[in-house]
């Protein structure tokens, strides 16, 4: 648990909304207040809402808000901060009340936003179209030529689907008149939607009302609307809708992967994708698979290394040649971006009369741009308070400007636009009341991003959005990297509210048990997290019989000691007194696992995923208090098995879970392999038996280190012997630890993978793991000797190698061309 | 003046190449000072598609894609030319800060608008120096034609030419700052140079005549692909080029390949190539009189 977390929970078991909330909650003066009027009453919006504290007791409230609290932690609810030299992934904190937005007032935004879509959709097709709008000087040509989201290779290239824009967010707020204003466009690749919808389900732990009773509109139909319309431009033939991610060191990734599971779509890489042809395919297990539309995360100038920015490795080279082939639809079009530069809000309102011959009906919040003369002497007289910035820029003005532009000299200040400051409204926060104990609900500043999306029946807007809220009172403070929270808005009806899930589908949605596709790299990822978490469990497990060996005070085994040391030490772990010291290293598997897992976070139930999340993260964080060597083995390996657990009941049989059991066996019969030798066959032991040792201690050990101790004492009680041992722990196919049983678990699962013999190289595979099944289950106990044990692991290394060659087929490194100069 | 050029490129990678996806723009382009009559690209191995395309600015590319195992690639380029500039007569009354005003206001975003060639590129941003620099030879309404040319000798008399003290990203700062570098570095400074007072001003790619006409000094750049500056003085009168590697104004020894904001959108090649092992490459250009 991060120190943050800590602070949050105490917030809230200490103290809850006080019954006398009402007296103190005291708005800011000269904002509006989205919770009372200026007379101090509720406003109607809040009623019902607000009726329902006065009935909760105040351990009902605590009870609530750390139930939500608890949520988001366990969720995984995060977002990556980039620090000075390092990033980390931290948790989302959510204000614990939502934003309530009347009915009315919300149908009067729907249609402004909706309005403003409409129009940023005819901006668009006009600069990469006919560009009438800059021969007519309603848009300055130097504005749309400066601006960065400007790409000039999609000029004269009309989207495939007819629609520069498909899912877009609006950044709004709310002006002391009472009057909501646009304060900035967001068409390039929006984030927050799938915070929204993590934000939904946790806010409806910490209020603990029926959303229905409340009327709160529901939000899973706006993404089935979503999702349905991307697949409607899908080809016949094409694989599922693509999700392209700039990968696990963005910010949102974890945004990412969860919409990428709610959705259905495949999380991709640019690495996973190849231009072929004219077309983009998917490298699969089963091959490529040709995929047409892609949601892209990532921003247009990443999106092709050979004709857009050159220092790109995120994007596919050849995505731009695909799109002048009218093979493959990007959501957003690339190029849609150039929407986003903040020198446009001072056109728009003219442009809005100009091509829908209407007024804006939400206004965006004024803004010069100082490369027009006109706009610069506006500016100077217009008596506003306002802040010079970036023309080109998207941060919001109260956002902090971490990315100042580009240095430009005194020629170029009309890179700049003068902007209006506006002063937030405020919505009510639970707050800690200066630096004492007290708690109490106060107003706090915020923004509200919208999302619409384009469908069969128009654009639909998410009756809710991304809302977050400052910890200040200062409005120019407000950013999700420095701090502030995100809280969940409810958007009330003036009806009955219909349940909607994405589950709730069409009748005539076949019902589909065959595997999706499973990208190459997803099943890299999957087959190495197998191995990965599986050898932490096997070292761990060794390090635990060091420990407890060396702590015995009688029946000290210097044999069995220095066995287990050989063994840490083929496997790269020095021999340390340091207990402590010894765990740390061992954990490098678990972080290995982890950053297998982070990378296809989108394939695992949460559940699975925050398992392996949670510790990693508390071990990276020091947050174990005192630190104990023995109980920090045991924890992680609970939480391997834990993991394991989650895993086998939660993932479905499809080769995905494959891969990854694969690794686990492979993993498995290797390290135990690995352990017979060392413990059985090695040459050190022959001369301790030559001294008279029976090798009792070594045998007992290697039981333990297979985990085969029970089912060994069930089959022979009271000795234990050289060849019987060997036998469960190579050979039994009745012991889930033996070498056999793993071979006969990987055969079959080989065989389930190879069903389709795509590729020339999986009888390979096949007949290598068939081999080393049958010799397995035809050899004897006493045939057991240092080169058969040697023989098998050399197998499972081939097995492992050809799997990779067969399914995997890792790309080698690309690289851009040396370029030439005169 | 009739020229036959020829360019041969060529790459050796360390190790096997699996796949590659290029697009060269090294083809002369025609435009109102010189008319291209043939030109082709042939890439060896066999290229499994090829095509070529004009891009943003109207330059020809030969796009490329290999997904044969490969450890060498070679292009060869070969073109007839017929290059009919003549010296441009621009009036005296024709000052900078008109051509600068004009740009500024003009409602055009075609591929020849100046309007493209006004803000700085990450390998053109002015600092300090160079804005100094730029406003020592930019003086309050003199002739565009005089302060340009002024500015072409300045850095051709100013900077050394050498090779392999810059490298294909070395900003305009960079190499004013070291002042040493090749012709594209001496284009990147003088664009970076104009465009910070506000003068519309573009890089071009091309080749030089190999060996000058009797009487003429060789000029430098000559064994590869070459770079110079266009600068645009109006509407009638377009862009005017200028090489400040060899202090000069554009006349008939230039054939021009490729324009664009800098070197990034004419490099002669970009692409990626999937394999492992390093790159290694030469260049041979030869320009004669047909």
């Amino acid at each position: 648990m991060t120190e943050h977390q800590h602070r949050r929970d105490d917030h809230v078991s200490a103290n809850s909304l006080p019954a006398d909330w009402r007296e103190h909650y005291t708005p800011i003066p000269g904002t509006y207040d989205e919770l009372v009027d200026h007379t101090g009453e509720i406003r109607p919006a809040w009623r019902d809402l607000s009726a329902r504290w006065d009935q909760l007791e105040p351990d009902d409230h605590a009870a609530r808000w750390r139930s939500a609290d608890r949520y988001m932690r366990e969720t995984g609810v995060a977002h990556r901060v980039y620090g000075a030299d390092h990033s980390v992934e931290r948790p989302w904190p959510l204000s614990h009340l939502p934003l309530v937005i009347g009915h009315e007032e919300w149908q009067r935004l729907e249609a402004g936003l909706i309005q403003r879509a409409d129009l940023l959709e005819a901006v668009v097709q006009d600069v990469y179209g006919p560009q009438a709008l800059i021969r007519s000087g309603e848009l300055p040509a130097r504005l749309v030529a400066g601006s960065p989201g400007f790409l000039r290779p999609l000029v004269g290239l009309p989207p495939r689907s007819g629609h520069h824009l498909h899912f877009i967010a609006i950044e709004i707020g709310r002006g002391p008149d009472g009057r909501w204003w646009v304060l900035g466009d967001r068409t390039q690749a929006p984030s927050g939607a799938g915070y929204a919808l993590e934000n939904r389900i946790a806010s409806q732990r910490s209020v603990g009302s029926d959303l229905r009773a409340l009327r709160v509109h529901r939000i899973a139909g706006f993404f089935q609307a979503f999702r349905d319309s991307l697949n409607r431009m899908r080809d016949p033939g094409s694989t599922r809708i693509g999700l392209l991610t700039p990968g696990p060191f963005n910010e949102t990734y974890y945004e990412q992967a969860l919409l990428a599971r709610y959705l259905g779509f495949l999380l991709l890489e640019g690495g996973d994708l190849i231009h072929e042809g004219d077309a983009i395919y998917v490298r699969t297990v089963r091959g490529l698979r040709r995929v047409d539309v892609l949601w892209r995360r990532l921003d247009a100038s990443f999106c092709d290394p050979v004709e857009l920015l050159p220092e790109s490795r995120l994007g596919v080279a050849g995505l731009v040649q695909a799109l002048r082939a009218r093979t493959v639809t990007c959501v957003n079009s690339l190029g849609a971006g150039l929407l986003e530069s903040r020198g446009l809000l001072a056109f728009m309102p003219r442009l809005s009369m100009h091509l829908l011959g209407e007024p804006l009906a939400l206004p965006n919040i004024a803004t010069w741009w100082l490369g027009d003369g006109t706009m610069r002497e506006e500016a100077r007289i217009s008596g506003v308070d306002t802040a010079r910035l970036s023309a080109f820029g998207s941060e919001l003005p109260m956002d902090k400007m971490t990315n100042p532009c580009v240095e430009t000299s005194a020629s170029h200040s009309d890179a700049q636009v003068e902007q209006e400051v506006v002063r937030l409204s405020a919505m009510p926060t639970l707050d800690r009341d200066g630096d004492g104990e007290a708690f109490r609900l106060r107003p706090r500043p915020f923004s509200l991003r919208v999302f619409l999306s384009r469908t069969q029946e128009g654009w639909k807007v998410l009756p809710g959005g991304f809302c977050r809220v400052t910890d200040t009172d200062d409005t120019r403070a407000l950013s999700m990297h420095t701090g502030s929270r995100s809280a969940d808005v409810w958007v009330r009806s003036d009806g009955y509210v219909r349940p909607t899930s994405l589950l709730s589908r069409s009748a005539n949605e076949e019902v589909r048990r065959v595997p999706g596709t499973l990208p190459a790299r997803a099943a890299d990822n999957l087959f190495w997290l197998g191995r990965y978490a599986e050898r932490a469990q096997l070292s761990l497990r060794l390090a635990r019989s060091l420990i407890m060996r060396r702590g015995e005070a009688e029946g000290l085994d210097d044999t069995a000691l220095s066995a287990v040391t050989a063994q840490l030490k083929t496997w790269g772990f020095e021999e340390t007194d340091d207990e402590l010291t010894l765990v740390d290293a061992l954990m490098v598997n678990l972080q290995l696992a982890h950053g297998s897992a982070s990378a296809i976070r989108d394939r695992f139930s949460p559940d699975a995923w925050q398992s392996l999340n949670r510790f990693v993260i508390a071990r990276d964080g020091n947050q174990f208090m005192a630190r104990d060597a023995l109980s920090e083995i045991n924890e992680a390996l609970m939480m391997l098995a834990a993991f394991a657990g989650l895993i086998g009941e939660n993932m479905v049989r499809l080769s995905g879970w494959r891969f990854l059991e694969i690794g686990r066996r492979l993993e498995r019969a290797i390290g135990t392999a690995q352990v017979c030798q060392t413990l059985a066959f090695s040459d050190h032991l022959k001369t301790t038996e030559e001294a008279g040792d029976d090798g009792t201690a070594q045998l007992e050990l290697l039981l333990d280190l297979a985990d085969s101790v029970m089912s060994y004492r069930q089959r022979y009680a009271v000795t234990t012997d050289r060849t019987t041992a060997l036998d469960l722990i190579v050979l039994d196919p009745n012991n889930p630890r033996s070498i056999a049983f793993q071979l006969e678990k990987i055969n079959d699962h080989i065989h389930e993978i190879s069903d389709h013999r795509a590729f020339e190289q999986s009888s390979d595979l096949q007949r290598l793991s068939f081999s080393l099944w049958s010799k397995a289950h035809t050899l004897r106990a006493a045939d057991l000797n240092s080169s058969t044990v040697i023989d098998v692991t050399n197998g499972l290394y081939r097995v492992s190698e050809a799997l990779t060659s067969a399914f995997i087929r890792p790309i080698a490194p690309s690289a851009l061309l040396q370029e030439q100069r005169g | 003046m009739r020229f036959s050029i020829s360019s041969k490129t060529q790459y050796e990678y360390s190790g096997l190449a699996t796949r590659g996806y290029h697009m060269a723009r090294m083809m002369p382009l025609s435009d109102r000072t010189q008319r291209v009559l043939t030109s082709q690209i042939t890439v060896e191995p066999r290229p499994q598609h090829e095509g070529m395309l004009q891009d943003y600015f109207g330059n020809t590319v030969h796009w490329f894609h290999l997904d044969t195992d490969h450890s060498d690639l070679s292009l060869t380029m070969t073109a007839e030319v017929d290059v009919t500039r003549q010296p441009d007569l621009i009036s005296d009354a024709a000052i900078w800060e008109l051509s600068r005003d004009r740009a500024h206001d003009i409602k055009d975003l075609s591929p020849n608008s100046p309007a493209h060639y006004l803000w700085p590129t990450s390998l053109t941003v002015a600092d300090g120096a160079i804005e100094a620099f730029a406003r020592g030879i930019f003086t309050s309404e003199s002739p565009i034609r005089r302060d340009v040319l002024a500015l072409t000798e300045t850095i051709q008399r100013e900077f050394t030419y050498a090779q392999d003290t810059t490298s294909v990203d070395t900003s305009a700062q960079e190499a004013f700052a070291q002042r040493t570098g090749v012709c594209q570095d001496f284009a990147h400074i003088m664009i970076a140079a104009c465009r910070n007072v506000g003068l519309p001003a573009r890089y071009v790619s091309g080749y030089l005549r190999t060996l000058p006409p009797p009487g003429r000094p060789r000029l430098e750049g000559a064994d590869a692909m070459h770079a110079w500056v266009s600068v645009w003085v109006d509407a009638a009168t377009g862009w005017i080029d200028f090489d400040p590697t060899n202090g000069c104004a554009v006349l008939d020894e230039h054939i021009s390949v490729a324009v664009g904001r800098d070197y990034t959108d004419t490099a002669p090649i970009r692409g990626e190539v999937v394999g492992h092992g390093s790159q290694k490459h030469t260049v041979a250009v030869d320009v004669v009189p047909a």
